[in-house]
């Protein structure tokens, strides 16, 4: 019954060729049918053997209490993608293989089956990293992300010369303390680069920032969950991090050194990426720490920094640079989420700052929170400076316009004379941006709808005694 | 500057690989295979116990086929290739969707030659006949669906050099549609009859015989469809756009 | 020295790194991609290697099944597919660069993108 979650997209995707845009209708409603089986068909606690082979010697797919908040958030993210979103043509043929292969990275127990998924999201992500005539973005993530996807794959050979198989429950049983920090390296290189932790992130500035309204929200948003899934579960899980100081101190210089560079953008998709990269770091740099409540506060963080910035890159893609005069509801919803980003009360992210803040107090950590207290400062003195810039458009003079960036911008030039503002948002749009908005409100008045969630992960992920059972039932 | 750099990043991976990993893994051809998995798969006993298994004699096995790694590749791990088809088809779906996006209108012609056309008439049906071979055969000899399915598509190509006006018309597309899903339709017919995704639900018979490891010459043999038409597909997009 | 086959695929992966860090060209960038997966098929193949074992194909020539590690071949044969689909999108891409800014060097490529802006 799991494996319906991948199957069923992979059929759709199959079953799409024949006409170019069956892609984009099927879309929601395998999302859909994706989320209806998981809320009333499946429990978590549930291990499935694909083609019945025992777990060591085939692939296991385990829905357990880990992976299942991540796999309702993700596809939700994808349903909301697809109504907000202006696929072109064969673009939902791909996210529909997206959508498998994001399912399939959440769910899977093996780890050559992960390599083979990360992959496929790896193509998928290049070919869409392409859209808006951007090939020379594309192309720099193609060379890290296959450098990344070539050492996952050491790491899962090494995994199995090492433990005898290929199954992570039963990886888990190499404890030698020096086999153990090197098979973890590869690991630890591929996630660097997936994870846009400077300086192996450095993709991402040229990647999120070319306009569409497809590329930024499926790899920063819907990507981005699944690997910080699979990052816990490998890291926090099966093995220990390897020199866990070390991979803090990246990150924590990472989360400057986006701000610094997100201050001096000029082009609000460029800033919008590098807060990106200081978000996930911020993530990063939390789960190195190994504490329940800090690794909680961990993924309320990445809730918000997923929400937001989806909320964020969609309006930038339908808006540029225009203002909101005559788009209010879209101006609003721009504003609440990045009150959100910064912190603000009322919003959820300053749930997220709270907790993660007090949590890195309780365990008497003091250089991350000083790191997240002078990039919050940062990041509300360049978000506000934006939103002050947008509202207040179309007073000013052109000479106001950005730097063009390769010419794909220059129909701003022309609107920006005194026409009748149509309205740029599809429908979709901004129902959905106006569903998340109210959505970050809410969980700012009701944190703990949220909390109680990314707690019951944190437990059960830095527990491993119950996956190994799940798969091990008892007997080796 | 630049080679600076290289020389350092690549001499510092060089020496984690050669001082840090090389130690912890066996020597070379020093494996003992029963600590591994691979001594169950080969003797094809991971769900019964240890009976030696002999060319043509041994029968109704839990997997068939005699290629131990076909084994591996399609029954044992099948989710794996499926997978693997995924990223050809998403790959060609790509190719397909940015070459029709370069706005110069290109197409690569070739000289015409007289000896290559006529050699052409006599090697491609041999070429052809080869792939389909290589995988049908995949459960008993070296090879399955993917160099099957190359040597398909070199086929192609090969017609293509020696041909201009040949061209890969929209029948490519629709076998590697159908091809695809029926890979998945195979999966879920062994989840409607065995209760499982992807499992084999036909009998294993003799090892070594032609008809034997039940799904296994299916699924290889839509692979090797889907693959030539998937590669035929992108040398056409690859030439002309 | 046994293990010469090790170092000689680390080698080659050595190659291919100091090849992506140092070349300025893109085409040269893609095939030093290309001979990092290269190396590290060699090495995943070299890891499954028995002593004195043969392919792991049940035939008439061989009656007991001393076989080398079959598990590493199947998952080159995946790993090999996936270099080739990656080798064909960044073709594709190149293409798109090269006819978006006439040439495939970055220098000339950022000549390029500031005559522009």
């Amino acid at each position: 019954m799991i494996a319906l979650l991948i199957a069923v997209p992979l059929a759709f995707a199959f079953a799409s060729i024949p006409h170019e845009r069956l892609g984009r209708y099927f879309l929601p409603f395998v999302a859909l049918f994706n989320l209806v089986c998981l809320f009333f068909f499946m429990q978590p606690e549930q291990i499935l053997e694909v083609g019945k082979w025992p777990a060591a010697y085939g692939i296991a797919l385990v829905l357990d209490n880990v992976s299942y908040p991540f796999l309702i958030l993700v596809n939700f993210l994808i349903l909301m993608m697809s109504l907000s979103a202006t696929l072109e043509n064969r673009f939902g043929t791909l996210l529909l293989v997206l959508t498998a292969a994001v399912n399939g990275i959440i769910l899977t127990g093996d780890f050559f089956n992960s390599f083979v998924f990360l992959e496929i999201i790896s193509v998928i992500a290049y070919i869409i990293a392409a859209h808006k005539d951007n090939a020379l973005g594309a192309f720099k993530y193609l060379i890290f992300g296959g450098i990344g996807g070539t050492m996952y794959l050491l790491g899962a050979v090494s995994v199995y010369v090492k433990s005898g198989t290929l199954n992570m429950a039963y990886a888990s049983f190499i404890t030698d303390p020096i086999v153990v920090p090197t098979i973890c390296i590869f690991f630890l290189i591929t996630f660097l680069v997936e994870l846009k932790v400077l300086p192996l992130g450095l993709w991402a500035p040229d990647v999120y920032s070319n306009g569409s309204s497809v590329t930024p929200i499926a790899l920063g948003s819907v990507v981005t969950v699944s690997l910080v899934y699979l990052f816990s579960r490998i890291f926090l899980n099966i093995f220990d991090l390897p020199n866990p100081q070390l991979v803090g101190i990246l990150a924590m210089i990472s989360i400057i050194l986006a701000e610094l560079g997100a201050l001096k953008q000029k082009n609000l998709g460029r800033a919008l990426s590098f807060a990106t990269i200081s978000g996930i770091s911020t993530v990063v740099a939390a789960l190195s720490m190994r504490e329940s409540e800090i690794a909680s506060a961990a993924y309320f963080y990445l809730f918000n920094d997923v929400i937001s910035k989806f909320i964020l890159f969609t309006l930038f893609a339908y808006l540029g640079e225009r203002g909101f005069k005559s788009n209010k509801t879209a101006g609003i919803a721009f504003t609440f989420a990045s009150l959100s980003v910064i912190g603000f009360p009322m919003f959820a992210g300053f749930w997220a700052k709270y907790y993660l803040l007090k949590a890195l107090f309780q365990a008497s950590s003091y250089a991350l929170p000083a790191i997240i207290l002078i990039a919050a400062v940062i990041e509300a003195g360049y978000l506000i400076k934006w939103n002050v810039e947008l509202w207040y458009k179309g007073e000013d003079t052109p000479e106001n316009t950005p730097k063009v960036q390769d010419g794909e911008q220059d129909s701003e030039m022309e609107n920006e004379a005194n026409e009748v503002e149509e309205s740029f948002i599809p429908f979709g749009a901004q129902i959905v941006t106006l569903l998340l908005a109210l959505t970050l409100v809410v969980i700012g008045f009701m944190p703990s709808l949220v909390h109680n969630q990314t707690m019951s992960i944190a437990n059960n992920v830095l527990d491993f005694r119950p996956y190994l059972d799940l798969i091990l039932r008892g007997g080796m | 500057m630049r080679r600076v750099w290289a020389i350092l990043v690549a001499g510092v991976f060089l020496y984690f690989l050669i001082g840090q990993f090389l130690p912890i893994i066996p020597d070379f051809g020093n494996v003992d295979l029963f600590t591994r998995v691979a001594f169950d798969i080969i003797n094809k006993s991971t769900t019964s116990n240890y009976n030696s298994v002999e060319f043509k004699k041994s029968k109704d096995l839990e997997d068939g086929s005699a290629n131990v790694v076909t084994s591996i590749v399609v029954n044992y791990r099948s989710f794996d290739t499926l997978g693997e088809v995924s990223v050809l088809f998403c790959a060609a779906i790509g190719v397909g969707i940015l070459a029709s996006m370069l706005k110069s209108k290109r197409r690569i012609e070739f000289e015409e030659h007289k000896i290559l056309r006529t050699s052409t008439g006599i090697a491609l049906p041999l070429i052809l006949l080869f792939g389909a071979y290589i995988f049908i055969h995949g459960h008993l000899s070296p090879g399955g669906g993917f160099p099957g399915g190359t040597t398909i598509a070199l086929g192609v190509l090969l017609l293509m050099l020696s041909n201009n006006e040949f061209k890969v018309t929209d029948v490519a597309k629709h076998v590697e549609q159908s091809a695809g899903a029926g890979y998945v339709v195979v999966g879920l017919m062994g989840m409607a009859i065995g209760g499982v995704f992807l499992m084999n639900f036909l009998p294993t018979g003799v090892v070594g015989n032609l008809f034997s490891a039940g799904v296994v010459p299916i699924v290889y043999t839509f692979i090797g469809f889907k693959v030539g038409a998937e590669l035929s597909n992108v040398i056409s997009d690859l030439r002309e756009g | 020295m046994s293990n010469i086959i090790y170092y000689v695929s680390f080698i080659i992966l050595g190659i291919g790194i100091y090849g992506v860090v140092s070349q300025k060209n893109l085409f040269k960038q893609l095939i030093s991609l290309s001979i990092i997966d290269t190396a590290v098929n060699i090495f995943i193949v070299a890891l499954g290697y028995v002593e004195w074992g043969e392919a792991p194909i049940y035939s008439a020539v061989t009656p007991v099944a001393k076989f080398v590690d079959p598990l590493p071949q199947a998952l080159v044969l995946t790993a090999i597919v996936i270099g080739v689909g990656t080798l064909a999108l960044g073709s594709v891409l190149l293409m798109h660069i090269d006819e978006k800014y006439g040439s495939l060097d970055p220098d000339e490529i950022k000549d390029t993108r500031e005559v522009v802006e």
